[in-house]
């Protein structure tokens, strides 16, 4: 039952229903006005037993859970990845970077880590700290009862550790670290590197009746049944659909582009149905973009107003610019006191207990910005690629490389649990060369929508810092006694640097700030050139932080759905 | 899922009428999980999109290995674990070259193929399925151990690397393999913190200054309270 051709007009259109699109429709529906949402992708809804892929067995995939169509598995809860059939992009000659979309109700955040960090006073005045990139037009303290709100709804657990740039906040009480974890925290505190508990968005103590409780499985990538984990679908979008206001949700509909009036007022936003491959519009008082940095750009990039022939509120020209991504590496290897391991449960949460916020100071480093560290490793559920690495671990304890048949079993199963890693994740600096803009050759993908090119270059900001990431995570694991897996990369190999959008942390392409000639939105993520046309992804952030971005997104799309309703309500918009 | 499975959830989309059961309500029953959460599964392996599900269809409705090809495979697996076939090692075969034909078709199919050369240059035109089970350990033995210094292993063994990978994952990632392991996992279950004889075999305890502020899982079902520094309002 597609809405076809729709003369109403809506209280709101949000294009997207992540963490950023999720959150407006909640706070707009809880307040009564009518809203619709476009969603590029499926109704989906972890709760759903149809659907559900939590607590199911490896051997129930023909693939065994490999990664063939999902980047994280068979099994991941994102449909989607870096690379999905008939909707290309390109990379700039000699740039590089990979853009992940998950097309789906929720989008990526019902795959994502849970890693849910408020950013830090600094984070929001980096520029004053540095002199790169820019502050943001607004400070933490004004952001910071929009994060405690959020913790309060969705739940996360930690510790307030009094940290200066990583604030304590409303958490629910962490769980006990696994083995491994304690391990790692005992060696990194031996080179210098404090471990605290991770704040992970995962209930591990009733938050609300909404909510259930995490049951330990480590399946959060899956989305959780009981939604014990945050989930944009579960957590933001159904209850929205449940509230006191009207939610059209238009699903398989790929926004094309926001209609605008002769004075640059958007009226509405059309669509690609992926049911008929027809275009439709409908009609707003307000539009919110959130769907994800880099399509909102493209969205925005493809529409025009008035006056606006370089993309809808792109007087500034940085729309597309500022393109930043986390920097990221991993460094991992076989530990031998590991071995022989007593079997139990240790599933835990999905993802770690432990992490090492940014405990350096930039001042007396080569490097501009932070990085944090996390950790993985333990006897987790064999999938696709389970005792691949065999051979490496044969080597690195000494024994005859190679082989076959019940010692090699044998063998297997001692060496089960003994695999350690950590990542990496920093903040890169917003730099205008990287960007993305609408590929000049004209070519669409198969919505008939033009595509992105993508130009994106690491800086020796990044070089460096991943230069001393990769000294500081191997000495930690020499100090554990780790057989580490490859040698230190070089210059050449950049330093293990993944590639940008790699991370799927990428942010900046409507960068916010006072003045209209260097950003796209006001401090409200409200275009500049434009009364209505709000963004409440992370294309707003004036700059990343050494942290994930989705709490951010959540406290920023809060404050601006309440801020849309006063205005509205005002008669302001 | 298929188209009509799409359909259904525009469908249940476009209505957006309520889709959330009473998934809390076990929590006062102190139960980990609700029971509906461990109930018998449904078919298929969760959620696919079309595009998925179209995708396996069409690989379902192709054959990639002759019946002589997955006889040798069947063989073959079975002396690099014992009985790897009751994992389902040849139908894993067959679907992964092409699941992921420019991983797995042609370095199998030839890799078979020099399996084949090398028992009948070595056993009088035989090939590998005819040989004795000797004959074939033999064979197996001269490429199952890559040689630590060689920058490029020679063509045997990179095809039994790749055989011992596909039979490695296909053995752990079944029933009878991961009970082998003693993976115990993906159930159920109310972690708090490793068994107190592994803390004392790595003489690791937990640190002073987080243990009181570790989730109560014996009151995990009470509603959280903070004062208003956000400290959680133990008690």
């Amino acid at each position: 039952m597609q809405i076809k051709k729709n003369a109403k007009e809506y209280d709101a259109i949000i294009v997207g229903s992540g963490a950023g699109g999720g959150m407006t429709a909640r706070r707009l529906a809880e307040n009564g006005l009518n809203i619709a949402i476009i969603e590029a992708g499926p109704f989906y809804d972890p709760t759903d037993k149809e659907m559900v892929t939590q607590l199911r067995w490896p051997w129930e995939s023909p693939r065994r859970g490999a990664s063939t169509t999902r980047p994280f598995g068979d099994f991941n809860a994102a449909f989607g990845g870096w690379d999905i059939p008939g909707e290309p992009y390109t990379t700039f000659p000699g740039t590089n970077f990979e853009w992940f979309r998950s097309r789906m109700l929720g989008g990526r955040t019902n795959h994502w880590g849970r890693i849910s960090l408020r950013f830090g006073p600094d984070d929001f005045k980096h520029y004053d700290k540095d002199g790169l990139g820019a502050n943001w037009p607004i400070t933490y303290d004004e952001v910071k009862p929009w994060y405690t709100k959020v913790d309060k709804l969705i739940g996360v657990f930690g510790t307030n550790e009094g940290l200066p740039n990583d604030p304590d906040g409303f958490f629910l009480p962490p769980p006990k670290p696994r083995l491994h974890e304690m391990l790692v925290a005992k060696h990194a505190k031996n080179v210098g590197v404090p471990f605290v508990p991770s704040r992970l968005s995962i209930v591990t103590k009733k938050v609300n009746d909404e909510r259930g409780l995490c049951f330990y499985c480590g399946q959060c990538s899956r989305s959780c049944m009981v939604k014990a984990d945050f989930s944009a679908s579960s957590a933001l979008v159904i209850p929205a659909m449940k509230s006191s206001g009207t939610v059209d949700l238009y699903t398989d509909s790929m926004a094309r582009e926001v209609i605008t009036d002769a004075t640059g007022r958007a009226t509405g936003v059309s669509y690609v149905s992926k049911e008929d491959r027809r275009e439709y519009t409908i009609n707003g008082k307000v539009v919110v973009l959130a769907a994800g940095s880099c399509e909102t750009a493209r969205l925005l990039l493809n529409s025009r107003a008035p006056g606006q022939d370089n993309g809808l509120g792109n007087g500034s020209g940085v729309v597309g610019r500022y393109l930043h991504d986390s920097t990221g590496l991993n460094v991992s290897g076989f530990v031998p006191s590991l071995m022989d391991r007593q079997r139990y449960n240790e599933d835990g949460v999905g993802g770690l207990h432990v992490y090492a916020p940014w405990w350096l100071d930039n001042k007396k480093l080569d490097f501009p910005r932070g990085y944090h560290i996390e950790v993985w490793g333990g006897m987790g559920m064999p999938s696709y690629g389970f005792g691949g690495g065999i051979l490496e671990m044969q080597r690195a304890v000494g024994e005859r490389v190679g082989g076959y048949g019940p010692k090699m079993i044998e063998e297997m199963n001692r060496y089960y649990g003994a695999y350690v890693g950590m990542a990496m994740r920093g903040e890169s600096v917003a730099m205008y060369d990287n960007y993305c803009e609408i590929d000049p050759s004209g070519q669409v993908d198969e919505w008939g929508i033009p595509i992105l090119r993508f130009n994106y270059k690491w800086t020796d900001y990044e070089y460096k810092q991943a230069q001393h990431a990769q000294q500081t995570l191997r000495s930690i694991m020499n100090d554990m006694g780790a057989e580490l897996i490859s040698p230190e990369p070089g210059k050449d190999q950049e330093y293990g640097l993944l590639a940008p959008g790699a991370i799927i942390h990428e942010v900046g392409t409507a960068r916010m700030g006072d003045d209209p000639k260097t950003s796209a939105t006001d401090r409200w993520g409200k275009l500049h050139e434009s009364p209505n046309v709000f963004i409440s992804d992370a294309a707003t952030f004036s700059s990343q932080a050494d942290k994930n971005p989705t709490w951010t997104i959540l406290a920023l799309a809060w404050r601006q759905g309440d801020h849309i309703v006063e205005e509205l309500k005002k008669m302001n918009i | 899922m298929d188209r009509r499975k799409t359909l259904k959830t525009i469908l249940g989309g476009a209505v957006g009428t309520a889709f959330i059961g009473g998934s809390v309500a076990c929590e006062r029953t102190g139960d980990p999980v609700p029971a509906s959460a461990t109930e018998a599964e449904n078919e298929g392996y969760g959620l696919r999109t079309a595009y998925e599900a179209e995708r396996e269809a069409q690989l379902r409705s192709e054959r990639f290995f002759s019946d002589y090809e997955l006889e040798t495979l069947v063989v073959l697996g079975n002396i690099i674990i014992p009985n790897v076939e009751e994992s389902g090692f040849s139908e894993f075969c067959e679907f992964m070259a092409k699941d992921q034909p420019g991983v797995h078709a042609t370095r199998l199919r030839g890799g078979l193929a020099w399996l084949n050369a090398e028992s009948s240059r070595n056993y009088e035109g035989k090939s590998f399925n005819e040989l004795t089970d000797d004959q074939r350990i033999a064979i197996v033995d001269s490429i199952a151990y890559p040689d630590p210094e060689a920058n490029v292993q020679p063509p045997g063994v990179q095809f039994f690397n790749h055989a011992r990978f596909m039979a490695m994952t296909c053995y752990y990632t079944s029933r009878q393999g991961i009970k082998d392991l003693g993976y115990v996992g993906n159930q159920p279950n109310v972690w708090d913190g490793p068994p107190q004889e592994v803390l004392d075999k790595y003489d690791l305890a937990y640190d002073p200054q987080w243990l009181p502020l570790y989730v109560d899982q014996e009151k995990r079902n009470e509603q959280v309270q903070w004062d208003e520094n956000g400290n959680v309002i133990r008690g």
